[in-house]
């Protein structure tokens, strides 16, 4: 590896170690392990673990993974834990509050995740893991080995990554995975398994024999990993090798959420070439160099006066960055607080409140790079807060939390929940149906009327613009067909049979259309 | 991370400099007294955890922890559960189990007789009571959730309550083992809760 320094030869299992399988990576490969880890863990909390918070607490039933944890979560706390996660995972991101920050994030992050049963994703566990591996193992560039990088955190981390491929293959040393059977029920796209047969077919194999192929492969896959992540000489290979198991689930279409993602950024950053770092080496230390000259110059013109004892400059533009990044921190609290999620506002304080604790703890200077790093930061966060508010974020959140409320027979909340989904959905046929048939459950007939207007008036927008396009599609139909019968037995439950009896005579012709 | 640096930098570098120019190769004689038997330990003990020992007994820890937990699931008589053991996409995560529930009611109405004769019976249905990925946890035979739910349902007053839970034998081809029999009244002999000798049934079942 380029820049390693020679090692003294040691004799015994602890000299071997240090041959054949102790760590040393390019700082770079670090960095960029880093930020490509913790982009994708903030993504992670707030587009898909924050959607998932209404779960917790559900009901008031609870069973944690520890029981050391048993009071329950809610999803106001589920929320300030995976929002502030995700703010402090842009902070390490940038490197921000150094190993300070990681290691709160592994402490929410485990939090979290021990806390309910309700998130059972093993993955999940294995991020915890990871995290606390980085809280160890620092993923920055040391003053003492700028390129090439030593530090017993790595080599613990390699280790545990091949503990888990070894216990993977493990769970597959069995009967019924090495008959293929399994293979064969979870390929359930049409097109990816008429791809899997066909290669099988290539090789004279009928569709048992290629899943039981597969599963074999797999098998040898997930002992062979264990190795290549431990032996350094065989390193190189994994490189070429492990990235395309996790392609290929992602290609098979496994709902696992962003897994294969983060394993692909571990192996390639873990396990690629020293020598293919070393453009992005040569690059990152220009730019350092460059920030650190315009850190030098930032006053210019002023050198002289501060040469003549003018320090209260240098006190000014100290106190301009610092003010930057807390006017970014301020504007983070103030966008995470207006998410459409439960317990929001508290949220968006709490993070920003440890984003900055963070930074006074363990962070850098006040200096160009600080103030670069928090408007990167700041950017991440309005655009994430933008998108999660226009989308169907917010929508689905309280869509499904609606159902569960609704399944569950807590139709008060229901209702309260459905009107904010209704709220954040002001185009196309939401959940005002939804709304209708809780209020009829609640005898509120009248309001129950009013729902089902709007979701009559939502649904003829939705076929009116269909028809526009071509023709009106069976679902819009059966969609508008159910709205009618909705506010006809709203009507009728009010009292107004008149009103209900045209609202069926609609509903009836419509059916008939939809035939 | 870099105000880390310069504190310790700070606590060692002046004593250090000081040392070194004085007494350069006396290093040694400024550490404090060992006893003879911890100091042959500690010369034993490789050069990195001498110098954090605590980081790296906690590093150990983790890593045994990592080879306990799945071990642990394989001396374990119930393969439904595989958390902590790195089964992803295992025979037993593709398998389903069978669960139902009956709840003690008096009067007629939807009522029919308790699984154990012993009454009236209404069914319950479960996504009515819990959130879904309750159910789903049920269905992947979690022992601690079906424990919670009769603790939840047992806490009422004169309650009554039946599970039933099954699940598939992890080897082919899958025979439904009785985990949960609906023949116990859970409320009045919670002792009956998850009783079943599962080492015996899965054994049984492999004899076969």
């Amino acid at each position: 590896m380029s820049g390693a320094t020679p090692e003294p030869q040691q004799a015994g299992l602890l000299g071997m170690w240090r041959r054949y399988v102790s760590v040393s990576r390019p700082a770079s490969a670090l960095i960029t392990l880093r930020f490509l880890f913790f982009t994708l863990l903030a993504y992670d909390l707030w587009w898909i673990g924050l959607s998932h918070a209404p779960r917790y607490g559900a009901g008031g039933f609870h069973v944690p993974h520890l029981s050391l944890l048993s009071l329950s979560p809610s999803p106001s706390s589920i929320g300030v834990l995976y929002l502030s996660g995700g703010l402090l995972s842009l902070l390490a991101a940038l490197g921000l509050g150094g190993r300070f920050t990681i290691a709160l994030i592994a402490l929410i992050y485990n939090v979290a995740y021990l806390w309910s049963q309700a998130d059972s994703y093993q993955h999940h566990y294995l991020l915890g893991l990871l995290l606390l591996w980085f809280s160890w193992a620092p993923l920055s560039r040391a003053k003492s080995a700028p390129e090439a990088q030593r530090h017993p955190g790595y080599d613990a981390l390699y280790v545990q990554i091949a503990i888990i491929y070894f216990w993977t293959a493990v769970a597959k040393t069995e009967p019924v995975w090495l008959s293929g059977e399994v293979i064969d029920g979870v390929l359930r796209d049409a097109e990816v398994r008429r791809e899997v047969l066909s290669w099988g077919g290539a090789l004279g194999l009928d569709s048992s024999g290629t899943f039981k192929l597969v599963a074999w492969g797999v098998m040898f896959g997930e002992y062979l990993a264990p190795l290549l992540f431990l032996l350094r000489p065989l390193r190189w290979l994994g490189f070429l090798i492990i990235p395309w198991f996790h392609i290929s689930v992602e290609w098979v279409g496994f709902e696992i959420e962003l897994f294969s993602y983060y394993m692909i950024a571990v192996v390639i950053c873990l396990l690629s070439p020293a020598r293919l770092w070393s453009p992005l080496e040569w690059l990152m230390q220009r730019g350092s160099e460059g920030l650190t000259w315009l850190e030098e110059r930032r006053y210019p013109g002023i050198q002289p006066l501060l040469k003549e004892g003018f320090p209260a400059y240098a006190l000014i533009a100290k106190a301009s960055w610092g003010g930057l990044c807390v006017i970014i921190l301020i504007a983070c609290a103030r966008e995470l607080g207006r998410l459409p999620v439960e317990g929001a506002e508290q949220a968006g304080l709490v993070a920003s409140s440890l984003a900055a604790l963070c930074l006074v703890v363990n962070g850098r200077s006040l200096s160009v790079r600080l103030g670069l790093s928090c408007l990167l930061i700041g950017s991440a966060t309005l655009w994430s807060g933008q998108q999660l508010r226009s989308g169907d974020f917010g929508f689905d959140y309280y869509r499904m939390w609606g159902g569960d409320l609704s399944r569950r027979g807590e139709l008060e909340r229901a209702v309260e929940v459905y009107q904010r989904a209704n709220e954040l959905k002001p185009e196309g046929p939401a959940r005002h149906a939804a709304l209708g048939s809780a209020l009829l459950k609640l005898g509120r007939a009248t309001e129950a009327a009013s729902a089902y207007e709007e979701d009559v008036y939502r649904w003829a927008q939705f076929a009116s613009a269909e028809r526009e396009s071509g023709r009106v599609s069976q679902r819009t139909i059966r969609g508008l067909t159910r709205a009618y019968e909705g506010w006809a037995r709203a009507y009728e439950l009010s009292g107004q049979a008149g009103a209900a009896l045209i609202r069926q005579q609609l509903a009836a012709e419509l059916r008939e259309l939809s035939r | 991370m870099g105000r880390t640096s310069k504190r310790r930098k700070g606590k060692r570098g002046p004593k250090a400099s000081a040392a070194t120019a004085a007494q350069p190769p006396v290093v040694a004689a400024a550490q404090p007294e060992v006893p003879e038997a911890p100091r042959a330990l500690n010369e034993a003990l490789p050069p990195l955890w001498r110098r954090a020992p605590l980081s790296f007994g906690l590093a150990a820890a983790l890593l045994s922890l990592q080879f306990w937990l799945p071990l642990s699931y394989y001396l374990s008589d119930y393969p439904w559960d595989e958390r902590f053991s790195w089964r992803m996409f295992s025979t037993v995560r593709s398998l389903s189990c069978q669960v139902q529930a009956w709840e003690g009611v008096e009067g007629a109405g939807r009522a029919q007789a308790c699984p154990d004769g012993s009454g009236r019976c209404a069914p319950l249905r479960l996504t009515a009571e819990l959130h879904m990925v309750w159910v789903n946890l049920l269905k992947r035979g979690r022992r601690e959730v079906l424990r919670r739910f009769v603790e939840e349902r047992c806490a009422k007053p004169e309650a009554r309550l039946y599970v039933s839970l099954s699940c598939p034998h992890p080897e082919a081809p899958h025979p439904l083992l009785t985990i949960q029999s609906p023949l116990d009244e859970l409320c009045a002999h919670p002792e009956a809760l998850l009783s079943a000798p599962i080492a015996e049934l899965l054994a049984r079942e492999e004899g076969r």
